[in-house]
Parts: C-alpha cells; structure tokens; sequence
C-alpha cells in the first residue's frame, strides 16, 4: 500500500555527493570589478565636488545672488509657460495627426504624411526664423473667398511677434514628432483589441479614445517625456528671435557685468530642478498606466527602490530589495 | 413577400464570396441559421470557417452576395429603384456599428480589453449604447454568476487564467443581449484543462435557446451541441447536416479524410 503523499515513480538514481548538495549553502557570485569601478568613479565623482566648491571662479556667491533674481524669475515663468503651450497644443495636435494617418481615408493619410516629412525635414532654428520673418513675405494675412473678395486683413508683422513666432514654430515641431510617437504606440496595440470593439458595436471614435490610446499610453509616455524635456530645454533656442527666456534673461545680465560663468550656472541649476521635477512625474504616469499588467499582490516597487536598485555600488540585487520591502 | 419573418431563418447567407488579394476565400457560401439553433463549422485551417463567421457581423467586408440577420442586410443597404437588380450601397460606419451591437462574438484570442477591469470589459458595449450605467453594473453582476465568476468584477484580465478570461469575453458578448452569438475557435487557445469550462458555459447557453455559429475543432462538442455541422472545404460548402449522420457517416470524401484525422 502506497502512502497517499508519496510519488508512484521509478526509484531515482542516487550519487552519494547527493545529501552534502543539498545542504551546502547558496553564494551568489561576487563582482570584484564592480567594487573596483564603484571605487573609481567615487573618486571622479569626489574631484569634481571639490573643484566646483574650491574652485572660486565658479563665484558661487554671484550665482546664489542672482538665482531667485527677478528677472531670472521672470524668464523662468516664460520658458514653463511656453513649454507647457507648446506640449499641450502640440500633444493635441500630434494625436490628431496620428489618427489621420492611421485612417482608411487616403486624403487626410496624405495630409499627415507631408506635414510630419515637411516639418521634420526643417531645422528648429529655421522654422523659427521663418514665422519671425514671414512678414517678408506675406507682409498681409487676409481672410476671404479665394482669389476674390477679402474681409478682413492684417500686417503680418503686426501679428508675428516674438512670442506668437516661438509658439507656432515650436508648436508645429512639436506637433510633428509627437504625431509619430503616438502613431508608434498605437501600432503597438493589438489588431484584436479594436477588432472587439467593432463587434461590441463601439464607434470609431470611441474605439480610439476608450480603448486603442490607452493602452498605446505605456508605449506613447517614456518617448513623450523624452520629447517634453527636449523641449523644456529647446525652448531656450527663443533667445535668438528676442523672447525673454530664462537663457535670454541670464544673457542680458552677463552683457552688462560680464559674469558669464556663474549666470550660465544659474540657467543651468535651474534646467537640472525642472528636468529632474519632470522625470519624476514621467515616473508616476508610467506607473498609472502600467496598471492591469502586474498582479494587485505587488505594489510596484517605490522610487527609492528602484533607485537604489539601479545603483549597483551597493551591491544589492533585486532579491535582496524584495526582502526589505 | 410570402414567408413572415418568424419562419425565415435569423441568419440568410446567399452566394458570398470573398478574396485576400488573389486568394478566394470564400467561394459562394450559402447558409441558413434557423432561431435556437447552433451551427458548427468544421474544416481544415484555411477553409474559410474565420472568414464566413466574420462577414456575419461584418469585420470582413464580403466581395459579393449577403448576409442577412433577422431580415436585415448587414453591412449594406438595398436600393431596388434601379435596373439590372438595383444596387447595394454601403452603409453609414454608425449603422453598421448598430447592426453589430446586437450581435455578439467571442475570438480565439479573447481580446479583453487589458487596461479595463472585468466589469468595465462588460459594461463598455452596453454603456457606449447608451443603457444607464447603474442598470449595466447590475447585468454584468448577474452575467459573471452565469459563467461561474461571481465577485470578480475588480480583476484585471491578465490576473486570470485563459479559461477565466474567455469567460468574461463569453460575459461581455452577452451584455448586449444579442439575438446571434458567433464564436470564433474559443477554446483553441486553451490549456487542456481549461476547455472543460468554457464549453460548459456555451453548452448552458445553447440549452437556453441562444442562436449560435461555432468554430471549432472539438468534434465531441460538436457533435453534443450542433443542430447541424457544416464542412467547409476551401471555400465552400462540402457537406452539412445533423451531427449524428454527418460526423459519423460523411459522405463527402474531403470530409471524411478530415474527420479520420482528427478523430
């Protein structure tokens, strides 16, 4: 009579280095060269504080005087501003794009195709000396029936100031590359899925807002906060058509005291507080639409983990993190 | 107009055909699905079983003939003004969206939407139909009991196993209260014993009266459930009838051949 827990199976073959196998204790591999490395770069790392402490042509005291000065404030509210009107209609814009050239409909595929090739094919910095000169050459903006009778007309370069050309130019840009990283993550969506829909009897447009551009958000956010930050960063670019950014705002001052280095400094600390605020968010959206893709029994690992974890100078592994957790 | 509509079949399928490129699909299918009734397609793989069942709820558009479901064309219009038969026109994507939502379907794959919970899976057709969430919330309660996952409703599908998933797509399908479920080889992506389930759900489901066009390669359940199996064989129909002649004593030689293969 068999024992109800035990096997109904061939006796296995046995070796007698079998038991002390089985009792050794597990190591996990040590990792000379990381220690090494760790050590090398604290060192670098080491060198670099003391030189920018120590070094006292950084003047730090200029860079604290000026940090919080008016007018860096100033350019600091534009350069947010302008980034966050320039993402949101751009955003906007690029999805609508996306969605057009995803459609069956071969005019509005076309129209997205050349807008996306023309204006990707421009340098930034064209397209923006482009609508801060197109007074040149359209020097009046009428609203009419083509070829025939006009309504209303303006002075174009009554129209395109600065600020307005910063916005389109960068809006227009924006719009393009955003529309191929929408596009890029739809694509990544299932066939199935919007095949579901349609036999749910769900309309066009709610099968792309409900179901197809949520779930391609996982594969759209990283390369959008990617673009964001590029674009924090490109706004900067606005100095030459004589918007008041914070690069703008730090180059007038240097022009007149000539402290270059520390007011660069200042623009400088300044990107690194936002892109840093920014990543940081980009952490969260990423992990609000990776929801449905883990079970509810693992929360996710926090953010102190992950980075902890992906500091190998402690030498912690991912098991070692889940135990502490 | 002879017959009323009661005694013509739900579902009237006359002379479709269709094409990949080059490739006929389906080459002059004609078929009646009676009220009640289940029907299984049989036939070996790229004898156009997909095909035909997705032209019924038009997720393929046919190259000619049509599909009729409770004395509807599906997918077109009739403008009978004309000469030479009239013409069929097109209809409006929102018609045919209509004309879908009273038709359910069920895929080998289940496609649950995988950033929605099980109640939103089930609730997303009735809700975007316009019936009051609150009423949608309740039915989807009573339709998770039906297949045997009461309580689940917070879960996200990939916490679920195949069978469970197929369940809720089974669950969502229903929530529309379709006059015609088609199923589309549910359990072949199934582990083994996982199938068990699933078919009890649509076994439970022909018992209660629902019209239903089947794919599937499970003989066994073909032959406990199907009214009439059809066999298609590169397009066409080859051979249809009762399960108990046509399984056991094919007449058709193609039929035959494929049945000692996979019996």
């Amino acid at each position: 009579m068999q024992a109800p827990d035990q096997y109904i199976a061939r006796p296995l073959a046995k070796r007698d280095e079998d038991e002390r196998l089985l009792a050794a204790r597990l190591v996990t591999s040590r990792r000379p060269g990381q220690w090494v490395g760790a050590a090398v770069l604290l060192v670098l790392f080491a060198m670099l504080v003391h030189t920018v402490v120590t070094n006292g042509r950084f003047q730090w005291n200029v860079v604290g005087d000026y940090f919080v000065s008016r007018s860096i404030l100033d350019g600091l509210v534009l350069t947010l501003w302008l980034t966050a009107a320039v993402m949101t209609c751009g955003f906007v814009l690029g999805i609508g794009l996306a969605a057009m050239r995803l459609s069956a409909n071969p005019i509005l595929r076309s129209l997205s195709f050349g807008y996306v090739w023309l204006v990707r094919s421009v340098p930034l910095l064209v397209q923006l000396l482009f609508w801060y000169e197109i007074a040149s050459l359209y020097p009046q903006l009428s609203l009419g029936i083509p070829f025939g009778h006009e309504f209303v007309s303006v002075k174009t370069a009554h129209l395109f100031t600065g600020i307005l050309a910063a916005f389109v130019g960068l809006t227009v840009d924006t719009a393009a590359f955003s529309a191929e990283i929408v596009r890029g993550g739809i694509v990544s969506v299932e066939r199935g899925q919007s095949e579901a829909a349609e036999a749910l009897g769900l309309s066009r447009g709610r099968i792309f807002r409900r179901i197809v551009l949520p779930q391609a958000m996982p594969a759209i956010v990283p390369s959008t906060g990617n673009l964001l930050i590029g674009l924090l960063k490109a706004t900067s670019i606005v100095s030459v058509i004589a918007v008041q950014d914070l690069l703008y705002s730090v180059q007038l001052i240097y022009q007149q005291n000539f402290l270059i280095m520390p007011l660069l400094m200042v623009a400088t600390l300044w990107y690194i507080i936002l892109t840093t605020l920014l990543s940081i968010g980009q952490y969260f959206i990423e992990r609000y639409y990776a929801r449905g893709k883990r079970g509810d029994s693992d929360p996710g690992r926090g953010l102190w983990q992950i980075t902890l974890g992906n500091l190998p100078v402690f030498g912690r592994t991912r098991d070692d993190l889940a135990g502490l957790a | 107009m002879t017959a009323s509509e009661e005694s013509l079949p739900l579902v009237r399928i006359r002379g479709l055909r269709k094409n990949f490129g080059s490739h006929r699909v389906l080459d002059g299918i004609d078929l009646d699905v009676r009220e009640g009734e289940v029907t299984v397609l049989l036939g070996p793989s790229g004898s156009g079983k997909s095909t035909l069942l997705r032209c019924v709820n038009h997720l393929e558009k046919p190259d000619a003939g049509f599909v009729e479901v409770a004395g509807e064309l599906i997918g077109y219009r009739y403008d009978r003004s004309r000469n030479h038969g009239g013409r069929l026109h097109e209809l409006p994507h929102r018609q045919v969206t209509r004309q879908r939502a009273r038709i359910g379907m069920v895929f080998q794959q289940f496609n649950l939407f995988g950033h929605l919970t099980v109640l939103e899976n089930i609730i997303e057709g009735p809700v975007a139909a316009g019936i009051p969430r609150k009423q949608a919330v309740t039915t989807a309660g009573e339709l998770l009991d039906r297949v045997g996952l009461a309580g689940r409703e917070g879960s996200y599908p990939r916490q679920m196993s195949g069978g469970q998933q197929q369940r809720v797509a089974i669950a969502r399908a229903l929530a529309l209260q379709p006059r015609l479920m088609l199923f589309d080889e549910p359990t072949s992506a199934l582990d083994p014993e996982l199938v068990g389930d699933v078919l009890a759900v649509i076994r439970d489901l022909a018992a209660s009266g629902m019209t239903m066009i089947v794919v599937t390669h499970e003989i066994g359940f073909a032959r406990e459930v199907a009214d009439t199996v059809v066999f298609l064989d590169d397009g066409r129909i080859v051979e249809s009838g009762p399960p108990a002649s046509l399984l056991t004593s094919p007449r058709h030689q193609r039929a035959r051949a494929f049945l000692a293969a996979v019996l």
